[in-house]
């Protein structure tokens, strides 16, 4: 079973959907098809790129820790999702 | 108490007739905690209640420092049918708003497969919640259950 220690306590991300939701779609067009890192509060994209991977690496070379931003998907615009 | 959240809306190319000409794609997308032995990360997740799981990519294991050797294991499909393989493993998940926040340990999947998001799905997520989708607001409220087992 797994258990958070004291020292490792989750980033908060309590406002994250509301402002995520404010940022208009339009201005997520030029990462379409790419993992980008959303700040804490949903307000910035932080990194992106083409895998995962590559958006943890320019975290850590920018000095930022990957366990406090939210890593979402710009899914390609002409592609509908079907579950 | 409930968690709500807005669908997240993802930009089209075109005009997306099944919505009446909108340019815009709303989608049930919601922030996850996942807490491992030696980290944690955050993740855009979908919540899919088509899914028989919730399905994690094998690198998060990786860096959360959950074991998967000897994990059981297990293989999943979906559309196009192409099986992919899956390992379960025991994880803490949360889920946050500002008015409400929830955490409970959770048996979840992590696959090498595909996974362009993480998937929501019943087992370890939404067999603990009663979900209502609102088509109209482009909100989803989760409500804990009966079985809910955190805090």
């Amino acid at each position: 079973m797994i258990r958070r220690s004291d020292t490792m306590v989750p980033a908060d991300v309590r406002s994250y959907s509301e402002n995520r939701s404010q940022v208009p779609a339009g201005d997520l067009a030029r990462y379409a098809g790419k993992y980008v890192a959303w700040s804490l509060d949903g307000r910035q994209i932080l990194a992106d790129g083409a895998d995962p991977d590559l958006v943890e690496k320019q975290l850590v070379g920018a000095g930022l820790d990957p366990a406090s931003v939210v890593l979402g998907y710009v899914d390609p615009p002409d592609e509908a999702f079907l579950g | 108490m409930s968690l709500r959240f807005r669908y997240q809306l993802a930009p089209t190319s075109g005009f997306v007739i099944p919505l009446g000409g909108r340019s815009v794609r709303p989608r049930p997308v919601v922030p996850v905690i996942v807490v491992g032995h030696t980290g944690s990360r955050i993740r855009e997740a979908i919540l899919d209640t088509a899914s028989d799981d919730t399905v994690f990519p094998i690198s998060l294991a990786a860096q959360i420092g959950v074991g998967l050797t000897g994990a059981p294991m297990g293989k999943g499909s979906g559309v196009g049918l192409i099986a992919v393989p899956l390992r379960d493993a025991e994880v803490t998940l949360r889920i946050a708003t500002n008015q409400e926040q929830r955490e409970w340990q959770a048996w979840v999947s992590f696959t090498s497969g595909s996974l362009r998001r993480p998937i929501l799905g019943f087992g370890g997520f939404l067999q603990f919640f009663t979900a209502t989708f609102y088509g109209d607001r482009e909100e989803v409220e989760l409500s804990v259950n009966s079985l809910y087992p955190g805090t």
